[in-house]
Parts: C-alpha cells; structure tokens; sequence
C-alpha cells in the first residue's frame, strides 16, 4: 500500500539523507560528488551525532584476510558478502580521507591516557585468526586540542559545506512515503512545527543513528537493563520505527557498545567516567568486587555488568559502585570533557571537589561510613577492601588477576561514585545487504531505501574496537553511490 | 642550570617499557589536576612542598621529541603566581635493551629558570624533579 503520497510535495531532490552525522556526511558527499542533488535532515539543532562526540578511530584493514576476522566475531550474525564488501570499501579509506583533505596517522598505545594498563584494543580479540591484519588510526588534525570525533567531524562537514549540499537542522524525519510500487519515494518531515514531504527522486538514506535514549526499546531489546547513554540525545530508534511500519526487517538489535558512565540528576546524557590513578575498584551494590577494572574492553562494559541475580531478581551490578582513594581525587577530572553530549555543556573540575560539593561523588571516612553513604553491607565492602589491599601489598589479585602495575591500595578516606552500564551506541535497526539496501521481512530490499551507520551496523555479536566509524564510511559511501545511481523517478 | 641523571633497570622488554613510559610520567603523585590538552600537551599543578606549606605552582607539560621505542622528552614549563619563579624543565628518557627482558633506562633532567624567588625555591625544585623521576621508576618497576 502507498504511505501516503502527499497530493504535493514542498520540496524535492535526488537524494535525501535522514540524519547528519559522519555515516550522513559520507552518504551525501558521495551522491553528490556523482551528480546527484542532496538534502540532508537532521533532528537536533547541532550536527555530528556520535560521530562529533566520540573518539572517531578508524580500522583499515590490513588487508582482505580481514575479513576472516570479523566472520568470525559476527559469529553468523552477519552474511560474509557483507563483510567482505566493508573489508573492501574499508580499504579506501586512507584515500577517500585524503581526497576530503584529511590525514590518517596510526594511534599508538603509548600516547597519554589514563596511567593503568588499559587493555590493548587495538586488536580487540588478539587470539581469533585473521585479527593481526587490524591497524587502527585516527584522524591527524592541525588543531590537535580537538579530540579526534571533532576533527573528523570538521573534516567531513566542511566537505559538505563545500559541496553546498542542503542541510536542514531540526528538521526530524517522521516516515517514509511509498507509490504504489512499493519504492520508497520520500520522506513526511517536520520544521518549526509545520510538516514537510519531501520528494526523493533518487533515493532515501537512513544514517539517523540507534535507540540509545529511547528507555522502552532498550528496555525490550538490549540484555541489561537500565542502560544510560553518553552520546547523541537524538538517537531515539526514529529510523527503526520509520521502516518498521513499511514492514522492513531488523536486526543486531541486542547489541551495543557499552561503557560506564555517571547519571547526575539533571543531565539526559550520562558522563563517561575515567580513573586518573590506580586506587580504585568495581564493587556491587553489596560491596563485592566483580572484575579486574583494568582489564575490560572499553567498548563492552556490559560483559562485566550482566550478571544476573535469579535469586534475588535483580541485576547487582547495575548500578555498581567505583571505590576510590584521594590520588584519584587529586589527580585529574573524572570526567575528560572531550567526549560524550555533556562536553557541551559541563566542565568536569580538574580535581573533583566541584562534583564532590554536588553530590555526585561521595566521601566516606573509613570503610563504616563509605556503606553507610552508599547503602553498601558494612561487613562486605569493609572485606573488600581489605583484601584488594593485601593483594595490592603482595604484587598479585588472585580473585580477579589484575596486573601487578595495576594494583595501589586504597587509602582511606573513601570516596565512591555510582556507575551505570552507558552506551556509547546500540548497533541495532534496519536490516540490510551489501548494497546497504534495506531489507523487508521476507530478506527482499526495499526499492530506494538504504541505510548506513550504527542505525542497523554490520556488527551483530563481538565488537571489534574503531569499527563503527569505518562502518559509517563505508557503507555511507555504498549507500550514497547505490541511490544516486538509481534512475531518477518522473 | 640544575642538571639531574638517574639510571635504572627495568625487567621488562624494551617495547613494553615504551608503551607505558608516557602513562608513568604523568602517574606521578607530585602531578594533579591533570587535564589532558591533546595527544602530546597536558596542564596539571606541581606541588613543592617548603617547609609546612604545599606550594603549588601550574605546569604546562609536553611529551615531545618522541624517538620511537628510544626515548622521548617531557617538558614541563613550571610557573608559580605572576612569574615570582619560573621553570623549564626537561626530562629525558632514553630507552635501551639489556636484554631480551630487561631496559635500561637513563633519565637526564635540566632545569633552568629564573625569577625573584628562583634561590628560595631551588632546592625544593630539585626534589620534586627526583620524585618524578623517583615515581616513574616506581611504576615501571611494576611492569617487571
């Protein structure tokens, strides 16, 4: 059945894109560089999605054998043609990023960080075959105080605006307009409350990013619940609903990169949280430590915070509590500022008394007074530390094995900060093939409609780190070249 | 001029003493308020410690003239209120195998400056620089 056509259109194009962000630019800079007129909408008052507020790394393969690799981590959840068709437009990179007036450099482990042992997630499953031929790299910029999503995002962006390729913000697509064929020839729009159907001669792209501060559909489809979010209040599961009522498919809808992060009241986002010294530790609710807290990749936190409790009819861990010592404290912010939606609007101070006189972070004197502030068993948490103190005296953590480097005893006073699982993005969305066409429920495309990014990402089941960028280019390119290829409509 | 060199054995290969040598400068506890700038630039504060008083003084810091896996220098241009002292210091760390698991590594730190309060303040200046070095070497000893 048609989705209502508009007896007339307000506007129309080749090539319309639904949400700017760097899977967006991608799209668009390639329809147009092809000859085909863009419009590119986008919901929120500023661009960039999680793309600007992210650390934007980039996997290139070394070469094809690549692809083994991610076969392997998508653990069938994902068809080979397509990854084989990433691997290989994933390739280009280094020469498209070139072309847009950028430069890749290689990132390197020994860069500053935070001083423990991350782990290395360069290569974010060493021991699968096929995982040497992972580099990964990040944008070289001439203002290196940007962190490497803004440099990105300037990259790209200034590209479109090169291109004076149209871009409407606050402008949220509401559905998908269909003739009678079945071939999706627009998009229902809104602007300053007024609505808006927008003819799309060519094509429609869906790059408007996932669910992650949509509470229902995490709640529904992700393992954990009572996830937090830390990028792009937009991501609101818009283009999953969009195609769900054209009957398309869906798909990786349980997965999600997964890191920790601070919910102050007040805040729709949550702050990602870092820990500028070695005097810190995970516990649950009750007080137990859980894991080794140096050893976690960063992009599945919520390996470590899925337990679940049957007896008890709760997860323990969510939310969980860091116990920390003053060389945290005194050492640097919590909080980085240069990631996440909040950079924009709060400034984490350098030696956290501000966040400690909010509430945010508790003090405790001794261990009594930490369960008392936190709700923690007394006896529990006391043992905690206790032990993760000697181990820390004697070199070595049997319980959880944290590196020798790793370990510091915990020095009274204690402070606590709690912690929740908190996406940097869900992978989740529309179902598509290797043409970055979306799919309906009986697998066949949906004529002119692709999508592109972490709106139904590629990434089904392990998340190889810096992928989702990578993935965001090239199927942004595939998506862009497929629909301004299409013979445009009458 | 101050000059300063220390040398000491890490029982750890000479890539995994790299790869950590930039967390450990900045691992030390004479470092705070640590804010990262960039991939090579960071401002923190530097407290000397004269007599009962904790003086603090604004550190912007760079780790630079990076040689990959040989030795790379942290400069620490050091200011204590309105230029009363003001410090650059240079620490290098130059990196060399002993053995397949074992670095030596050598530290030199010059440090030159000048201001009103310069005498005042040298001999604290030259401890703090040795507890920096004093706090790498102690995290790097845990690679072993």
């Amino acid at each position: 059945m048609p989705e209502g056509i508009p007896d007339r259109y307000d506007t129309e194009t080749d090539v319309v894109v639904v949400g700017y962000g760097a899977a967006g630019a991608a799209a668009a800079i390639t329809a147009s560089d092809l000859g085909a007129s863009v419009l590119l909408l986008e919901k929120m008052p500023v661009a960039g999605g999680n793309s600007r507020l992210g650390g934007a790394n980039i996997i290139i393969p070394r070469d094809t054998r690549f692809a083994d690799y991610l076969e392997r981590l998508s653990f069938k959840t994902t068809e080979r043609e397509i990854i084989d068709v990433f691997v290989a437009e994933a390739l280009k990179h280094e020469e498209w990023i070139k072309q847009m007036g950028g430069e890749l450099e290689i990132w390197k482990l020994e860069q500053m960080g935070v001083p423990y042992m991350m782990k290395d997630d360069r290569i974010s499953f060493p021991g699968v075959p096929g995982a040497e031929n992972t580099a990964r790299y990040h944008l070289k910029g001439n203002k290196p105080e940007l962190y490497s999503g803004q440099r990105l995002w300037e990259l790209v962006s200034g590209n479109v605006e090169r291109r004076n390729i149209e871009v409407m913000l606050r402008t949220p697509a509401k559905e998908l307009i269909r003739n009678h064929a079945g071939e999706v020839v627009g998009v229902g729009a809104e602007s300053a409350g007024r609505k808006l159907a927008i003819k799309a001669r060519k094509g429609v792209i869906l790059t408007c990013g996932g669910y992650e501060n949509n509470d229902a559909l995490k709640w529904d489809f992700l393992p954990l619940k009572g996830v937090k979010f830390i990028g792009n209040p937009g991501n609101t599961g818009d283009g999953i609903r969009m195609v769900q009522r054209i009957g398309g498919d869906i798909w990786h809808m349980t997965r999600m990169a997964c890191y920790i992060g601070y919910q102050a009241p007040g805040y729709e986002a949550a702050f990602s949280i870092f820990f500028f010294g070695l005097g810190f530790i995970f516990v649950d609710r009750y007080g137990k430590r859980f894991v080794d807290e140096t050893n976690i990749d960063a992009h599945e936190y919520n390996v470590s915070l899925s337990y679940f409790d049957r007896e008890h009819v709760e997860f323990p861990r969510i939310p969980f509590w860091a116990v920390f010592d003053e060389d945290i404290i005194r050492h640097g912010p919590m909080n980085l500022g240069r990631s996440g939606s909040n950079k924009d609007y709060y400034k984490w101070s350098l030696d956290n008394k501000e966040e400690i006189k909010k509430g945010w972070i508790l003090k405790a004197k001794n261990a009594r007074e930490l369960a008392k502030v936190t709700s923690m068993d007394e006896a529990t948490i006391e043992n905690t530390i206790t032990r993760f103190n000697e181990y820390s005296r004697a070199g070595k953590d049997p319980e959880f094995g944290r590196a020798k480097i790793n370990l510091k005893a915990i020095e009274s006073p204690f402070y606590a900060i709690r912690l929740w699982p908190a996406l940097l993005n869900t992978q989740g969305g529309p179902r598509r093939d290797k043409e970055a066409r979306v799919l309906d429920v009986d697998g066949n495309p949906i004529p002119r409609l692709y999508a592109a990014g972490e709106l139904g990402s590629i990434w089904g089941f392990l998340y190889q780190t810096a992928c989702n960028i990578s993935e965001c280019l090239a199927f942004g390119r595939i998506a862009g070249r497929n629909a301004a290829g299409n013979p445009p409509l009458g | 001029m101050i000059v300063l060199e220390r040398q000491f054995t890490i029982g750890a290969p000479q890539q995994t003493v790299w790869e950590y040598l930039a967390r450990a400068i900045l691992s030390s506890p004479r470092l705070e308020r640590i804010d990262i700038i960039d991939s090579e630039h960071f401002d923190a504060l530097l407290r000397v410690k004269l007599g009962f008083i904790n003086v603090p003084m604004a550190v912007n810091g760079q780790i630079a003239d990076s040689v990959h896996l040989e030795s790379l220098t942290a400069k620490l241009r050091i200011r204590f209120v309105k230029d009363l002292i003001k410090l650059n210091q240079s620490t290098t760390f130059t990196l060399s195998a002993v053995d397949e698991g074992q670095t030596h590594v050598a530290c030199r730190v010059m440090i030159e400056g000048m201001g009103p309060l310069l005498t005042l303040f040298s001999g604290k200046v030259k401890a703090s620089a040795e507890e920096i070095i004093s706090g790498t070497q102690a995290y790097l000893e845990r690679l072993s």
